[in-house]
């Protein structure tokens, strides 16, 4: 089969990317395909017309490659594609969109809650006086408080204020990604990641920082930084809370093929964060390492990821 | 077969001078080559790195190592000096090193594979016919051998699982989890994108090299010295190389003795080298605040416990520096060195001040500490007096002294130096072998060369000429796009300026927002140890024209003064950004010590 994989871009996670695709292309070939590797770049159509493929697997984070773009062409074009649909991706990418949607399903779903929240970009800022409500809605959320970027991966332009002073600045740093932001409550609590694969849940996988204050961009991607457990030590009771409350995330987003759900386990239950569309696939990455737990080699994965995108039903 | 202990350099080489540019005596020349080192091969002489090279490993290893290349050689050297050295090349590893068993060796007419190798048509427009022959031998021995080693199969990096990584983590050494990569790397990678402005890079600019020298100085490297110039050097780097940098250095007051330099491969590698014969883990190593970003991974990877010291206009902050050492050793602690780029600092692009010189010296000399002056840019000065450097104010006791080419000529070369006291010398002579034996041959004598033409002042004039300009257009830049609350240096020299934004801005995320609009610059962070400089930015006016130092800093100061307005509207003052209206006469690039 002649698989285009599509890396790179000029996403800020390009280099992340760029490993991701390295590593599926490696497997790829194992497994006998005809690889056609693809750096994105304004030749995307012309390549992708000219040579073909069967199948495209989409090996990229962040904006332009996660967020839909990619996946809106692919279906354009008529190419089978990994991952979740043009649709779905935007969803994701969009904090403000997964929340909301997440939220909403949770109507129904007691098990779907995100932490409380507010959103706001530039303009309410600039011309409306959103500083103004930032006293009222500190005291909503509390301190600590986190300020993260809407559309944005790997924890870039995350930041946590301890107190007032330190929002202007936390906004600043977020506003330096996206136009829109976030201020959501801290929920202190063990940091897990459930992939979805097809529509199965694999094991759960935690983060847990072994230095440095927070689960940052630079521990996410160091060996030796962050230890991660696969499968996760938690009682059944917390497992099927967890894994419900990812796969309910999942649907909700409408995600196909895979994706990996983020999340914190309090004393009260699972608290969503995000949901990642197209979740890493380097050597440090969680969803292979949560393939692996369930004994899925990362060929096998890659295998299973090419057939979902050819046969979506079958799932 | 040889000892280990330090020889003297360059015993191998044979009066290397008196047949240069003499076509005739080539032929003689090799012959005598290759008897020389056949020679030396039986009598243990030769420079330790032709020594280290061409022994393999020394006896009682080799013995143990039976079986693995080593011990065969040494009991049965082979009869043709071309075999000697293919199979003592010593970057092959156990079984790679010999050729299967009947690998004939010089079957085939000379000449008969010569054709083989698209470069040997091309050489041979440019060379005697020997030089193709000697091709066709080496093609022949290529061949031969490779006719039994199955064909290499294409191998691409393969990617561990996570179980594996575990693995392998067990088995890294302590000093890798200091050896940080970081998500600026990444961030750093996107620069490298064709439609981005990069201010980040400390490139010179090499365009302004003309491509008729180079040609012509390598086609003589290759018609009159090609054996010599392939072939291993002496460790310590040939006598000629230090004449080059003795002009160098003379050029700025230094006169050492060529015994106690030692070329190495690039500035950084002197770094290294340094940090390899002087740090103990856990040893205390004073730098600047902010240092040289480079030194930064270096001085980690042999754990030093690194202390920065503030920097100002004029430099390092001596008082600090004599507070701290007094702090010290009040812990019963003694840094191992103070390292050190006094002129035109990167990234600050400051200049320490002569009293501090006096004064680091003084305390150098009084307190026996060793001061590591790193000096790549002393030669590209474009305003102000010369000032003297460390080392030529101590005498080289106290002060190591490490220079480069790479400024001044090409930093693809990858040539440097180090200038120390002979007992330290001579340590770092042992780290060098023990790191690649020797520095480039080629480039050595591409510089001896080049020296040779007696231009290489005149070539730094032109560099001097450009760069100034390129700064002048950076300021100029600066104070029209940068907003009121940036401050910046003003360098007398180097490549650098480093740029002070708002606190509330940091420039990591910064850059996030610049690379949006295709600029790209340095974030503070990377010059300091301990997070600080998340407010500063590094930016490099040397590697790219007038015109986009414009255009990169008119981009840099729009994301700059959006963030500055945002800001203003968060916290409610409302500050709309104003240009500095007028050219700003003091400015004030750091702010003091207790202030950050």
């Amino acid at each position: 089969m002649k698989v285009a994989v599509l890396k790179g871009g000029r996403s800020l996670e390009r280099g992340v990317s760029l490993r991701s695709g390295a590593r599926v292309e490696d497997a790829l070939e194992r497994l006998g395909h005809e690889v056609l590797a693809i750096d994105v770049g304004p030749d995307l159509v012309k390549r992708l017309v000219a040579e073909r493929p069967d199948v495209a697997f989409v090996a990229m984070h962040g904006v332009g490659g996660e967020d839909g773009t990619v996946q809106e062409l692919l279906e354009i074009l008529g190419i089978p594609f990994t991952g979740p649909g043009a649709a779905a991706c935007a969803r994701c990418m969009d904090k403000v969109q997964a929340k909301d949607a997440i939220d909403e399903a949770g109507r129904e779903t007691p098990g779907l809650k995100t932490p409380h929240w507010f959103a706001f970009n530039q303009t309410a800022f600039r011309e409306f006086g959103a500083a103004d409500a930032l006293g009222r809605l500190e005291e909503t959320l509390g301190f600590p408080l986190v300020v993260k970027p809407s559309r944005g991966g790997s924890s870039l332009g995350v930041r946590f204020a301890r107190s007032p002073g330190e929002v202007p600045e936390a906004l600043v740093s977020a506003f330096s990604y996206d136009d829109r932001v976030l201020l959501e409550r801290f929920v202190d609590g063990r940091e897990l990641a459930v992939s979805v694969l097809g529509d199965e849940p694999l094991p759960v996988v935690e983060a847990i920082l072994l230095q440095g204050d927070r689960y940052d961009f630079e521990a996410r991607y160091e060996i030796g930084r962050t230890r991660f457990a696969c499968p996760a030590e938690l009682s059944a009771e917390e497992e099927r809370a967890v894994t419900e409350a990812a796969l309910g995330t999942y649907r909700a987003l409408g995600c196909t093929g895979f994706a990996r759900i983020d999340l914190i386990l309090g004393d009260d239950g699972p608290w969503l964060l995000e949901a990642n569309a197209i979740p890493g696939l380097t050597d440090t990455s969680l969803l292979p390492q949560a393939a692996e737990a369930a004994g899925l080699s990362f060929e096998q994965l890659v295998e299973r990821i090419l057939d979902l995108a050819l046969h979506p039903t079958a799932a | 077969m040889f000892a280990l202990g330090p020889a003297v350099a360059g015993d191998a080489q044979p009066d290397e001078r008196q047949d240069e540019g003499d076509d005739d005596q080539r032929d003689q020349q090799r012959d005598r080559d290759h008897d020389q080192r056949r020679q030396a091969d039986d009598e243990g002489e030769g420079s330790t790195a032709a020594a280290l090279a061409t022994a393999g490993p020394v006896d009682e290893v080799a013995d143990d190592d039976a079986g693995e290349g080593g011990a065969d050689q040494a009991e049965h050297p082979a009869e043709d000096p071309f075999q000697q050295e293919a199979d003592d090349e010593p970057d092959h590893g156990g079984e790679d090193r010999h050729p299967p068993a009947g690998g004939s060796v010089g079957a085939g007419g000379a000449g008969e594979h010569a054709d083989r190798h698209p470069d040997s048509e091309l050489l041979q427009n440019v060379h005697a016919p020997n030089l193709a022959e000697r091709d066709g031998r080496a093609s022949i021995r290529h061949t031969s051998a490779m006719a039994e080693v199955p064909e290499p199969t294409h191998r691409r990096r393969s990617h561990a699982g996570t179980r594996d990584l575990e693995r392998y983590a067990g088995l890294f050494a302590e000093r890798t989890t200091v050896m940080r990569s970081s998500a600026m790397r990444d961030l750093m990678a996107i620069t490298a994108r064709p439609e981005v402005i990069s201010l980040a890079g400390g490139l010179p600019d090499t365009s302004t090299f003309p491509p008729q020298s180079f040609a012509a100085q390598m086609t003589r490297i290759a018609q009159e010295s090609a054996a010599k110039a392939l072939q291993y050097g002496p460790t310590e780097g040939f006598e000629e190389t230090k004449d080059c940098i003795l002009e160098v250095m003379g050029a700025e007051g230094m006169l050492p003795d060529p015994d106690d330099i030692i070329v190495t491969t690039g500035g950084q590698q002197a770094i290294d080298l340094v940090c390899k014969t002087l740090i103990d883990p856990g040893d205390v190593v004073i730098c600047e605040a902010p240092t040289y970003p480079g030194a930064i991974p270096t001085l980690c990877s042999y754990q030093a416990d690194v202390v920065q010291v503030e920097c100002d206009e004029d430099g390092m902050q001596v008082e600090a520096l004599e507070q701290l050492l007094d702090e010290l050793r009040a812990e019963g602690r003694r840094p191992k060195f103070i390292y050190s780029v006094p002129s035109f600092q990167n990234p600050a692009g400051v200049t320490m001040s002569l009293p501090r010189r006096t004064r680091l010296v003084e305390l150098a000399r009084s307190q026996e500490l060793l001061v590591v002056e790193d000096n790549p840019y002393g030669l590209l000065r474009y305003g102000g007096e010369p000032m003297p450097p460390l080392y030529q104010l101590d005498g080289g006791d106290f002060v190591i002294y490490l220079g480069t080419f790479s400024k001044i000529l090409s930093p693809g070369i990858r040539l440097g130096w180090a200038v120390a006291p002979p007992p330290v010398m001579e340590k770092i002579v042992l780290g060098k072998q023990a790191a690649d034996l020797c520095t480039s041959t080629l480039t050595q004598y591409f510089v001896r060369e080049y020296f040779a033409e007696r231009r290489w002042q005149r070539y730094v004039d032109d560099l001097v000429e450009i760069y100034r300009g390129r700064r002048d257009t950076m300021v100029e830049a600066l104070r029209t796009y940068f907003p009121a609350e940036a401050t910046w240096t003003e360098p007398e020299g180097g490549l650098f300026i480093w740029a002070t934004l708002p606190d509330y801005i940091d420039t990591s995320d910064l850059l996030a927002k610049a690379l949006r609009a295709d600029v790209a610059f340095v974030p503070g962070q990377a010059a300091y140890v301990d997070g600080r400089g998340s407010h500063s930015m590094r930016l490099n006016f040397s590697g790219v024209d007038a015109d986009e130092i414009r255009e990169g800093v008119r981009r840099i100061g729009k994301v700059i003064a959006e963030q500055v307005e945002l800001y203003g509207t968060l916290t409610g003052e409302h500050r709309v950004p104003e240009p500095a209206a007028e050219p700003q006469p003091n400015v004030v690039p750091f702010r003091k010590a207790e202030e950050a």
